[in-house]
């Protein structure tokens, strides 16, 4: 094989143009094709995120009333429990609580917290009501301290409404001057980023109206995107909200059957209403829209960039073959064997794919550089080059086999020939 | 002319003598010109002036009434939006020829017709300044007097909502019932489909406009509910639906139209008066950094094109770049094969000039194809796009190849085919006539 450089090298210098497409071209395209991986890669550890939850077992419901009978809070408490009674019944529920928390709706509810009688930097922090149904509603258990129980749910609600249903007395700064002090739960994340040793249980959080927030417990994941970067950061605080929106969990493989039992079941408590479901993996693809259509565009354009190269080095290969028609048969008749033909153009094919690479290598970290400072493009991982560089031999040597065999088959006789 | 026509009868012959090759060729460039075609569109879309008869007069109205301990966590350290409180001062102002504070809510339509359900749909809580503001045209009516802006139940439908709820005939005069009380219809629009819903660039802003419009003087009487974003600090000083009306919770869209550069500043200088004023009441404790920004600007401040379309965009060039190298490559081939017949036409007399040229209208004739080609292959990648949207926003049609894109594709197809020609055509000039002719 190196017995065959010498002569490719002077055929190419002679033909510097056609060997340097093939080389450009090799070169931007393993450029492009491994900074389209590297984007590729990053959409797919945000589609990879969990939610922590069981998203596909799990059904949002949203009831709208439009009865007038729902102004009055006390009858729309009452429905409110009917319903989650209505729904626990039905079978093939698993778990079914109140809540305002949606996984994967993206944004939600939020609150600027610090560690309580310190002047610690302050978090942000997403917030949602739960009772002791919403942890087994979701599929997941607390994982250190105390769930919830629903009695703790109603009492709070009802403590807190009537700490805030009349003006509090505040002091100059603003701040209540009887704080009111809520249990919560919060995500294994915040307690790494709140404390510096990551124990989060029995630690106290306060916000600005000076209310308090006693850390009871702690779930193991949380991710719910959020503007801010703070999707793995959450508090679930005891309480019964006021919206008649439901959570339920279906028994494994029963989601599709109870889409169509759920809103009857409702509707059957108080008809003056409409009901409207989402599965939460519904929820999860729309959250996700954007990332899908990122990786499935790029693959659609690598996949047709690496065609286009191919067809490029299969029509400049063939021109190659043919314009030595003459050259390969005094070859053959002076004795060379078909397979060193092959050989021939297969080396020459594989130095020009090679210096591709190595100048596409370059060119690689030169259009990361570019995309890392425009967008939120990470690094280009060594790693992807070097599978980037496979694709590219493979491709170049798969390209030229056929005009390369082409060129085998030609007859020695052909160097007597004329044209 | 008549060069050119036989220029093109070579070009035709010599295309046809090996389909293969010229399959390949075509191939290339069609793929080229589709991506990179399909992706200006998308950005495209984006990108486009909604307005332009005025946008540059249209202003947003950023104040920074956040809190002292930490600038807004948005991009630019001010909250897009205003609080209730600000926005009933700043409305004040004489400065702007029209302005509206606004906002979007849930509401339950009633149709006059019992046989239709009661349905929810969103609508846009605002002044009656709206419509002129941002282009929205009347099929009947018009919009409400000052004095409805009060809070008077009066309400103006979308094209579509008038068709829905009245089957499409001039409603103006009929009452709808919205929740809990009667609505008179003072207006009807006619089709207005803008690219964005760029009067509120919050939330999912690529959508249809609501169908629904009410004064924003009902939001005390109804106790209307928010339906956007809400970004909030500080304690809460009152309780209920006013101590929410009175807090430093930042849920209203602000704009003002504002007629020229003096306008501009004089407006300026009146919200930074306003905050400094604020500031002797303990309120905008930061620096003052109040924002009055042409929409234009404020679409690029809020990142309104999607940073992964603008990637796309990116590498559907490059890959349009590759796709010329590869032109290049194969044209260079094909013309040098046929150096033999080259020199026979330049032994026969033909000059340079002649050469270069019939190979240039080759390698055009061979572009032109391909973008055609390529023309109709985003065609349907565009239409799969927005069939996929439509499942993600219910918005089908937002992606289009207009005039402007046809141009743009039509633009890049031409110069693919004559960068792509130039140097093969100046090589297949330089062959001698003598050499080929001695082999031939």
């Amino acid at each position: 094989m190196a017995s065959d450089f010498g002569p490719i090298l002077r055929a190419l210098s002679r033909n510097k143009a056609r060997a340097s497409i093939i080389v450009l071209e090799v070169a931007l395209t393993l450029a492009i094709v491994v900074n389209c991986v590297s984007l590729i890669k990053d959409a797919r550890l945000e589609l990879a995120k969990q939610s922590g939850f069981l998203d596909e077992d799990l059904i949002s419901v949203r009831v709208r009333a439009f009865d007038p009978a729902f102004n009055e809070q006390p009858f729309t408490d009452s429905v409110i429990a009917k319903d989650v009674e209505a729904l626990r019944a039905l079978p093939g529920v698993a778990a079914a609580t109140q809540t305002r928390f949606r996984p994967w709706q993206g944004g939600g509810s939020s609150n600027e917290v610090w560690i309580a009688g310190t002047k610690s930097p302050t978090f942000r922090i997403q917030t949602y009501a739960a009772d002791g149904q919403t942890f087994k509603s979701l599929g997941i258990t607390v994982a250190e301290g105390r769930d919830f129980t629903d009695d703790e749910a109603v009492s709070e609600r009802d403590r807190v409404r009537a700490v805030t249903s009349q003006n509090r007395p505040r002091s100059a700064d603003g701040r209540a001057t009887t704080p009111i002090v809520q249990e919560i739960v919060v995500s294994r994340a915040f307690a790494k980023l709140a404390f510096a040793d990551g124990v989060a249980l029995g630690k106290s959080l306060e916000d600005s109206d000076g209310d308090q927030y006693a850390i009871v417990g702690v779930i193991d994941r949380f991710y719910n995107p959020y503007a801010w970067n703070i999707g793995e950061y959450v508090m679930f605080y005891a309480t019964r909200s006021t919206g008649m929106q439901y959570l339920v969990r279906a028994e494994k493989g029963q989601r599709e059957t109870l889409l169509k039992s759920l809103d009857k079941a409702l509707l059957t408590v108080n008809p003056g209403r409409v009901v409207k479901m989402d599965t939460i993996q519904d929820l999860k693809l729309k959250n996700q829209g954007e990332q899908l259509f990122v990786v499935k565009m790029l693959g659609g354009v690598i996949f047709l960039l690496v065609f286009v190269t191919a067809l490029g080095i299969v029509g400049i290969t063939s021109f190659s073959v043919a314009e030595r028609t003459r050259h390969i048969g005094t070859r053959r008749a002076l004795g060379a064997q078909k397979t060193d033909i092959l050989r021939y153009f297969l080396t020459e094919n594989w130095l020009l794919t090679s210096f591709g690479i190595v100048i596409g290598s370059g060119l690689a970290f030169f259009l990361n550089a570019a995309l890392v400072s425009s967008s939120t493009a990470s690094r280009l991982a060594p790693v992807l080059l070097l599978v980037g560089m496979g694709i590219m031999w493979v491709t170049g040597i798969l390209s030229a086999l056929a005009p390369a065999l082409r060129g085998m088959r030609i007859e020695p006789a052909i160097a007597t020939r004329n044209v | 002319m008549a060069l050119l026509g036989y220029d093109l009868f070579l070009a035709r012959k010599s295309l046809r003598r090996n389909p293969g090759l010229t399959l390949l060729v075509v191939v290339g460039i069609a793929l080229g010109i589709a991506v990179s075609t399909t992706f200006a569109a998308v950005r495209h879309a984006f990108q486009t002036d909604p307005i332009p008869e005025k946008s540059s007069m249209l202003h947003s109205v950023r104040l920074d009434s956040w809190d002292p301990a930490a600038p807004h966590p948005d991009r630019v350290g001010v909250p897009p939006q205003v609080t209730y409180r600000d926005m009933v001062e700043i409305m004040k102002s004489k400065i702007p020829v029209r302005q509206s504070g606004m906002f979007k809510t849930n509401l339950y339509v009633f149709p006059a017709d019992k046989a239709q359900n009661p349905f929810e749909e969103m609508a846009r809580v605002c002044y009656r300044d709206f419509f002129a503001m941002f282009g929205a045209p009347f099929a009947y009516g018009g919009t409400w007097d000052e004095k409805a802006d009060g809070g008077e139940p009066v309400v103006v439908l979308s094209e579509p909502m008038n068709q829905k709820l009245f089957g499409g005939v001039n409603s103006v005069g009929k009452t709808v019932r919205l929740r809990d009380r009667d609505f008179k219809v003072v207006g009807v629009l006619a089709k207005w489909m803008p690219n964005l819903r760029f009067y509120d660039l919050t939330q999912n802003y690529i959508g249809e406009p609501e169908n629904l419009y009410i004064p924003f003087g009902l939001l005390r009487p109804m106790e209307l509910q928010l339906a956007g974003n809400n970004d909030g600090w500080g304690p809460n000083t009152g309780t209920g639906f006013e101590g929410y009306l009175a807090s430093e919770s930042t849920w209203i869209q602000m704009w003002v139209e504002l007629p020229n550069a003096q306008a501009v500043a004089a407006y300026k200088s009146f919200l930074d008066a306003y905050a400094t004023e604020q500031k002797k009441i303990g309120r905008f404790q930061r620096p003052l950094n109040n924002k009055v920004t042409p929409l234009l600007e404020y679409m690029a401040d809020r990142e309104v094109t999607p940073r992964a379309v603008k990637s796309l965009f990116a590498v559907s060039l490059l890959f349009l770049a590759v796709c010329a190298v590869n032109l290049i490559g194969l044209l260079l081939g094909k013309f040098l094969a046929r150096s033999g017949e080259t020199s026979v036409r330049r032994a026969l007399g033909a000059s340079r000039k002649d050469v270069f040229l019939q190979h240039l209208v080759e390698c055009q004739l061979v572009s032109a194809v391909g973008g055609v080609v390529g023309v109709l292959l985003a065609l349907g990648a565009l239409s799969g796009i927005n069939a996929w949207l439509k499942s993600q926003t219910g918005r089908g049609d937002l992606f289009a190849l207009d005039l402007p894109m046809l141009l743009v594709a039509l633009a890049l197809t031409a110069g693919a085919g004559l960068v792509s020609g130039l140097y093969p055509a100046w090589r297949a000039c330089q062959l001698a006539p003598a050499v080929h002719l001695r082999i031939g």
